[in-house]
């Protein structure tokens, strides 16, 4: 399975701004880079690079999250 | 005291902050040692496999070798797509010699020793095998105030590796939950998934997931979920609002994490166990564990 | 007539038509066998083993004065026996004939000419130096005694002991359970013709209980046995039922007088669904119709104090005795027919299923006894709480074709689950779904009732049922048991909601199938069904001469290949018995008593227990009736004390000595 998954990656063959295999991207960036990541970061640039729309519907959400100090903005 | 290494991956630094605080609560009141991973990296879970599986491997490969480094060898990993992983790494450098090679070379290559004798643990299995239902049933300081719960047990620590549990009707956290003396119920999707990182990126799919989870468990007449997973925690808290909207039905439920869960029964302080930070079920949560905070102090 | 010094060796070679002649010499060879030491003739022939071929051997033994013959040809698989009785025929001991081999070893794996004939020939020169030590030798005769053992009365063991009583020979049917009757007892209709099972059944049943040849003893098992084919020796225990059947009458007035005023206790025979006193019968028409005390449940049995209304019931007949002791029968008999038939797959096995966990999931066999008129619900198809289905779904192939617990096809479970849609449609009208992998139909009328299965607009869909389960996506599905499965022809997965569920249990061997096997000593195969000896040419026999097997627990099959089956090892009993005698193979092993040095090496290893240690005389012996040539004891032997008829250490060095001297 994951090798059909790396094929169409590599042939180019998901839409450019499918939010599933955008996620993957920026995860496997993220890592590669940091070495570890966080989810807050993840979702903004997933949802920036696919489909800005998700960020609305999260919003009531990310505040609830936020007050619960569960997001955390930086690595910590 | 035995010494366990403590991988709590990305997201028990973010959202499942919780999942963390009640973690270390927990084994702090049975009295076992965990000692964080130092200079851990993410695990790459699937998302990294699915890009680059030549690498995925090294990510977790570097992680226990690093245990190896520090003399300890069980790693404990409570986020099931962390313990699959490692787990997976584990079993694949052995399995496949190929795997092994790579792997071996890369860890040599960046002064690490080699993978053996680490074992990949998760903390339902360590409490299962290494504390006992039994113990945990003598060392109960607090009743459970709370109604009967479901056990979710989510789809990745039971399969494909069944050491946790096995995957057709596991019962390891019912059993554990009810020596502690909390009812549960019978549930049949206790290995459903819950759409996983769905709810963001193909959102309906992975909100109506969780509405068939939160719908049997109601049906069942369970008054909370209790998981091992913080993003299985995270999707079915998280959603139960736009459900709500969505179908007029009314869904409050909390969703606690197993650690939560026993640390609050076996006399673990309730402030360090992270109840704050659920978004559902906050009136059953201040009932059940909040009025009893007092007297639960003059326990502890 | 001729001095046994003086060896005259006759060699035939054959040409087998082309099949050896194409890439050996025959010619050559048939020349080069006549210049060989002690052959006084050599000829070469088309085809040895016609006609003409053996009057040529049986003249020249008369012309020629031969003593010794060998025949180049082919496998003595096919034609050692042939030339043997020419041999014989001729006026010579049958054994004083060696058969070499040059189709299958040489003309059949050579390409060249030329080596091959010179390998012949090294096979030739091997075989006749072989044959001038041949001794001469007698085949045994074992007598066959003519009563017959038959295990298991279901349907097999009933046709096989009329069969064979019928035919004037004296027939034991020895059944563990009750009453002889089996699993078939239990079915209502039959496939395809919907025939009655127990109208067709009870009448069989009855001439076994009447037949003046027939000894029946129900509630046994065997316990022992010893001996070989033509005499065995059987012990029979006879387990208390409690009530004396040559004085009961069957009139079953101690079951309606028994203290319990309810049934209470969970019916066997109805698996369960229905419910039974401790003194009962297990079906109205159960053959003999005695009942029996069961010990586990009767009060009497776990207190002491119980009215005993049931012995006063029996009045002056006095048939029931609560002292009764189980009795040991020991039998003679000539023969044995294993027909212990099979057991159902526990569904269980499959937790995704739901059996037992919930309430409306049932075995086919559970759904027999619903359908049938005379079971627990006295035919009525319903749920657990008394309500009529409305949909059904018939899960097949739950433990068959499957790798996580039984691979094999169970054969019949299509069929039934077809004949249970027709019976199930027909009692409740509800919509009836088959879920099936592939739908097996091969005998006759199977196919045309498939067809009318599907006239009377049965669902069919074609995919393994996944899972099972009680949770609800919708309102249509509240309440209800939800299939989920792919439907391979459709292209997706799908949710049946059904009321009823009915799982199609497959066939596997009986738990004690080992157990029985060690004491007929007979094999198995790696499913654990028995093993027959050859799969196509001898399906009843075993390797064990004097055991024969009838209906599934050989393999899964249906009632009319069961029955067939049956008469098939009635009829290889019969030819047995009417044979009179068996004749043995001569080529047995035997323990030369100067060098035996009482090791006792050879007993354990024996794989046929032919082999007996004698303490008086501290010497190993070996029985000659059981003894099948294997030579394993022979090699064993740390003193060389064992020697084989017909491979004996001189005949084995000179064939070894004429491979390797070179002409």
């Amino acid at each position: 399975m994951y090798g059909l998954k790396r094929e169409a990656i590599q042939e180019g063959l998901q839409p450019r701004r499918l939010p599933v295999a955008v996620l993957a991207q920026e995860f496997y960036h993220m890592v590669r880079r940091r070495g570890r990541n966080s989810e807050f970061s993840l979702v903004l640039r997933m949802a920036l690079r696919s489909n800005p729309f998700i960020l609305l519907g999260m919003i009531r959400t990310g505040w609830k999250l936020f007050r619960k100090s569960a997001i955390c903005l930086a690595q910590r | 005291m035995s010494a366990y290494s403590y991988f709590p991956g990305c997201s028990l630094r973010g959202t499942g902050a919780a999942y963390e605080e009640s973690l270390l609560a927990l084994f702090h009141v049975l009295g076992l040692s965990l000692t964080e991973l130092e200079d851990w990296n993410c695990c790459g879970a699937t998302s990294y496999m699915s890009i680059d599986e030549g690498s995925a491997f090294l990510l977790s490969a570097r992680n226990l070798a690093l245990a190896h480094k520090a003399k300890c060898r069980d790693v404990v990993a409570p986020c099931s797509a962390c313990y699959l992983v490692l787990r997976k790494t584990q079993d694949y450098a052995v399995r496949y010699p190929a795997i092994g090679a790579h792997v071996g070379k890369s860890l040599a290559a960046a002064n690490l020793p080699a993978l053996d004798g680490v074992r990949v643990r998760h903390p339902l299995e360590v409490l299962y095998n290494d504390v006992g239902a039994d113990r945990i049933h003598q060392l109960v300081k607090r009743p459970w105030r709370g109604g009967p719960v479901a056990c979710y047990y989510g789809c990745q620590i039971v399969r494909p590796y069944h050491e946790v549990d096995r995957d057709c009707n596991p019962t390891r956290m019912d059993e554990l939950l009810n020596a502690a003396g909390v009812p549960t119920v019978e549930y049949a999707l206790k290995t459903k998934c819950c759409g996983g990182s769905l709810t963001g990126t193909m959102h309906e799919i992975g909100v109506r997931l969780n509405y068939v989870l939160l719908k049997e468990a109601v049906r069942k007449r369970a008054q909370a979920i209790v998981t091992v997973c913080p993003l299985c925690q995270y999707n079915l808290d998280a959603c139960q609002a736009e459900i709500r909207r969505g179908t007029g039905e009314r869904y409050d439920l909390p969703i606690l994490y197993f650690t939560q869960a026993l640390g609050w029964v076996l006399g673990a302080d309730p402030e360090a166990l992270g109840f704050s930070r659920s978004i559902s079920g906050q009136k059953s949560i201040r009932q059940w564990f909040s009025t009893a905070t007092e007297e639960a102090k003059a326990y502890v | 007539m001729f001095d046994p010094d003086d060896i005259r060796v006759g060699v035939y070679v054959c040409h087998c038509g082309t099949n050896i002649a194409a890439t050996v010499d025959v010619r050559e060879l048939a020349a080069y066998g006549a210049g060989l030491p002690h052959v006084a003739v050599s000829r070469e022939y088309k085809y040895v083993c016609s006609d003409p071929g053996q009057d040529l051997i049986r003249q020249d033994i008369r012309d020629h004065g031969l003593n010794r013959i060998v025949v180049a040809s082919c496998s003595p698989h096919l034609h050692e026996h042939t030339f043997r009785t020419a041999t014989a025929m001729g006026g010579l001991n049958a054994f004083y004939f060696h058969m070499v081999n040059i189709r299958e070893q040489i003309s059949w794996v050579n390409e060249d000419k030329v080596s091959g004939t010179a390998k012949a020939k090294d096979l030739l020169r091997a075989g006749v130096r072989r044959v001038a030590m041949h001794r001469p030798l007698e085949r045994g005769s074992i007598p066959i005694h003519p009563d017959v053992l038959i295990v298991g009365g279901g349907i097999a063991g009933i046709h096989a002991a009329l069969t064979l009583a019928n035919a004037g020979k004296h027939v034991y049917l020895v059944e563990r359970e009750p009453s002889i009757g089996g699993h078939m007892a239990r079915f209502d209709k039959t496939f395809p013709t919907l025939d009655c099972a127990a109208c067709i059944l009870t009448p069989k049943m009855s001439s076994v209980k009447n037949h003046p040849n027939i000894t029946l003893w129900t509630y046994s098992d065997v316990s022992a046995l010893e001996g070989y084919v033509g005499s065995y020796k059987v012990t029979v225990t006879r387990r208390p039922r409690y009530i004396d059947e040559s004085l009961c009458v069957g009139c079953l007035e101690c079951i309606d007088a028994c203290v319990y005023k309810q049934a209470k206790v969970p019916d066997e025979f109805n698996y369960g669904l229905g419910k039974r006193r401790p003194v009962y019968v297990p079906f109205p028409q159960a053959v003999p119709l005695v009942p029996v005390i069961d010990p586990e449940t009767c009060i009497q049995f776990k207190s002491g104090k119980c009215k005993k209304t049931c012995i006063e019931a029996c009045g002056d007949r006095h048939a029931i005795d609560l002292r009764q002791e189980a009795k040991q029968e020991i039998i003679e008999v000539g023969s044995i027919i294993v027909s212990t038939g099979f057991q159902a797959y526990d569904a269980r096995r499959n937790p995704y299923y739901g059996y037992g966990v919930y309430p409306n999931v049932y075995t086919a066999l559970e759904v027999e006894r619903l359908v049938n008129a005379s079971g627990p619900t006295a035919g009525e198809v319903v749920l657990r709480d008394g309500r009529k289905p409305q949909t059904v779904g018939i899960v097949h192939c739950v433990g068959s074709r499957d790798e996580n617990s039984n691979r094999w096809c169970s054969r019949v479970c299509c069929m039934y689950s077809l004949k249970l849609a027709h019976l199930i449609k027909e009692h409740t009208g509800a919509e009836v779904y088959n879920f099936y992998i592939d739908m097996r139909t091969p005998g006759k009328g199977f196919e045309e009732f498939y067809q009318k299965l599907l006239n009377e607009r049965v669902h069919f869909i074609r995919g393994r049922v996944a899972e099972i389960a009680d949770w609800g996506l919708d309102a249509t599905e509240e309440g209800k048991l939800v299939i989920r499965v792919e439907d391979t022809l459709a292209g997706k997965v799908r949710r049946i909601p059904v009321d009823m569920v009915v799982l199609s249990t497959g066939l596997e061997p009986q738990a004690d199938a080992n157990d029985i096997r060690r004491l007929f000593n007979i094999s198995c195969s790696s499913e654990g069904f028995f093993l027959e000896r050859h799969p196509k040419l001898a399906p009843v026999s075993t390797f064990t001469d004097g055991v024969f097997l009838a209906g599934c627990c050989q393999g899964p099959k249906d009632i009319p290949d069961t029955v067939a089956q049956a008469g098939a090892a009635a009829a290889e009993v019969l030819a047995l018995i009417d044979a009179g005698h068996v004749e043995t193979e001569p080529n047995t092993a035997y323990v030369l008593d100067e060098f035996c040095s009482g090791c006792k090496t050879c007993v354990g290893l024996c794989p046929y227990h032919a082999i007996t240690f004698q303490e008086e005389r501290r010497k190993s012996e070996i029985n000659q009736a059981l003894c099948k040539g294997c030579g394993t004891c022979v090699a064993a032997c740390p003193s060389a004390a064992i020697g084989q008829h017909l491979f004996e250490d001189s005949e084995i060095f000179e064939e070894v000595e004429g491979i390797l001297t070179y002409a």
